[in-house]
């Protein structure tokens, strides 16, 4: 069974046995602490395995991801034209040029009939689906909605196999929300600023969520703009 | 003399079989057979040439010549050869059943030997060195359809990539020193790399992959070819360094779309061989994705980003590589991705 790693290495090295595909991910972090470069890494690890990725860009133009990815010198025009990467935009809404565009954000129906119709033209294929950031898809709506929203659409990804990497801001969703949303994953990766408000250090916890055990180690990590996220795995430490 | 001279039929095979033999030599293969035919022609040129016949030292007037004192000796008929000038590039053409090497240069293409020197070509390339000194041709021949051989020596000054010499205990190639290195010694040092520094291992190989292709693609970049006959010699040159088997599968000129296969790449049989780099199977022919980029981005004289987007590693038949431009930047000057913007 093909197992999938994230692509970054103090990352990888504490998943011995790997991802399997049908799993689903949460990244939930502070603004700015570099949830998008992880995104970026996990596409990136994606095509040179031969999946197909698709990038929903909620936050930030597609543009942005494609650059993103150049500058790590991954062709995108390649993977683009062969249908490898796919982008969705659920950020202009009005005017984008992109071939799929969700053109209201405030819908989650037409948000999840859009991405299944993406998925659909994927299948098939081994498939990572990205959102960046969910959250943003989730504000201003009732409790009830995004649970049940949720609950299906995770359903309906694992049954296709599809590698999901959900992102989400901190302090954009109520906490409970956040906490009821959460236990539908199963693996959470949570990223932080932490250390002194002047010498401000980045970590990342891996918590894993599985018949009720939650093992989780903490990881500083920096990012290089040319390596991308560089894990210090050996100064981890075990909670 | 004719066709069905048994001398001819001799000759062809002696050209046969020393093709056969160059075709297995590791490096440098095709600079030999050129040396091999020069050598011939040096012993005739010590008995039949005379360099005061000779009008001019420009390069169409000593072939012409050459092919004359041959017609004089009965060896071929001079009007069958039509030669020109087309800037500093000399152009032959001859029609295919006329040329005394047509059974050799035919033989050879059905035998699929992987390069192919044109026997006249090689002639003309040894009487202009005899002539006007040092001197390096590229040559390109086209058997073509309609029953007539289209030649073409283009002038060069960079030193073939191919070339290995020794000089004592230094080996040169193309007049670089260089050493050789055993596919587990390779494998090793890639191994070592990823132990002590994983993140870098995919960027050190395209990079040092690109800047050696930078300096291989210089020597494309100076000639008169077109850009397909410019790529298809790359291809053929880093086939004869040992990287795999490279062919050109599409290209679009108009918008710089390359699709490129290489059969038994190196750094694929490597893994094969020695073991996988990485966690998963995936594609790992950075180095040569590098070089392709590099050598399609001097030929077209744009930026060119390329992607293996199937690799021999992970059970594929051949790995493929798709190269398109680079996209314009909408800002331009923009840094990798700033996290804080998220």
């Amino acid at each position: 069974m093909h197992k999938a790693y994230f692509g970054v290495e103090g990352l990888d090295r504490n998943l011995e046995q790997g991802l399997s595909y049908g799993s689903q991910i949460m990244v939930e972090g502070d603004s700015g602490v570099g949830k998008t470069v992880l995104a970026g890494e996990f596409i990136k690890e994606g095509l040179r395995c031969g999946d197909t990725c698709v990038y929903v860009a909620c936050d930030d133009p597609p543009v942005a991801m494609r650059e993103h990815l150049l500058n790590f010198k991954v062709g995108t025009p390649a993977y683009e034209e062969t249908g490898r990467l796919v982008f969705i935009d659920a950020y202009e809404e009005e005017g984008s040029t992109e071939k799929y565009v969700l053109s209201d954000l405030r819908h989650l129906e037409k948000y999840f009939a859009l991405e299944s119709e993406v998925l659909r033209s994927c299948s098939g294929r081994r498939v990572r689906l990205v959102v960046d950031s969910l959250s943003t898809l989730l504000t201003n709506l009732e409790i009830t909605d995004v649970i049940d929203f949720h609950r299906t659409r995770l359903k309906q990804l694992k049954k296709k196999g599809i590698l999901t990497m959900d992102i989400f801001v901190n302090g954009v969703l109520e906490p409970r929300l956040v906490t009821i949303t959460s236990h539908l994953y199963n693996f959470i990766l949570k990223m932080s600023f932490n250390g002194s408000r002047y010498n401000p250090v980045r970590q990342m916890q891996i918590g894993k969520v599985k018949s009720q055990q939650f093992v989780s180690s903490t990881h500083m990590f920096t990012i290089s703009p040319i390596y991308g996220i560089l894990v210090a795995a050996d100064t981890g430490v075990y909670e | 003399m004719k066709d069905s001279d048994i001398t001819i039929k001799l000759m062809n095979y002696m050209f046969m079989s020393m093709s056969n033999a160059m075709n297995q030599v590791p490096f440098s293969g095709r600079q030999w057979m050129e040396q091999l035919v020069a050598g011939s022609v040096q012993y005739f040129i010590d008995e039949y040439w005379d360099d005061s016949k000779l009008s001019s030292k420009k390069p169409i007037e000593i072939c012409r010549t050459y092919v004359n004192v041959m017609d004089d000796v009965g060896f071929l008929s001079a009007n069958d050869y039509r030669l020109e000038e087309s800037g500093d590039d000399l152009l032959m053409s001859v029609q295919t059943n006329k040329c005394v090497y047509r059974e050799c240069c035919q033989r050879n293409g059905e035998e699929g030997l992987s390069f192919k020197n044109c026997i006249r070509l090689d002639t003309f390339k040894a009487i202009l060195r005899h002539v006007l000194g040092e001197n390096n041709y590229l040559a390109s021949v086209d058997m073509a359809a309609d029953g007539f051989c289209y030649g073409k020596l283009i002038p060069s000054t960079q030193p073939k990539e191919e070339i290995v010499t020794r000089e004592g205990h230094i080996i040169k190639m193309a007049g670089q020193r260089a050493f050789l290195l055993r596919q587990k010694t390779y494998a090793s040092l890639m191994a070592s790399i990823r132990d002590h520094a994983p993140q870098i291992l995919k960027h050190v190989l395209y990079d040092a992959g690109y800047h050696s292709g930078l300096s291989l693609a210089d020597k494309a970049r100076i000639s008169y070819l077109d850009p397909k006959e410019r790529l298809q010699l790359l291809l053929e040159e880093l086939t004869n360094l040992g990287v795999g088997k490279l062919e050109l599968v599409t290209v679009s000129l108009s918008r710089a779309k390359v699709k490129i296969r290489c059969y038994d790449s190196f750094w694929a049989d490597t893994a094969n061989e020695y073991g996988h780099l990485y966690r998963t199977p995936q594609v790992i022919c950075d180095m040569l994705r590098g070089i392709l980029a590099a050598c399609l981005s001097v030929i077209f004289e744009k930026e060119i980003i390329c992607e293996e987007m199937i690799c021999q590693s992970m059970g594929a038949d051949y790995c493929e590589f798709l190269a398109l431009p680079l996209p314009q930047k909408s800002s331009e000057g923009r840094k990798p991705h700033d996290p804080g913007n998220e």
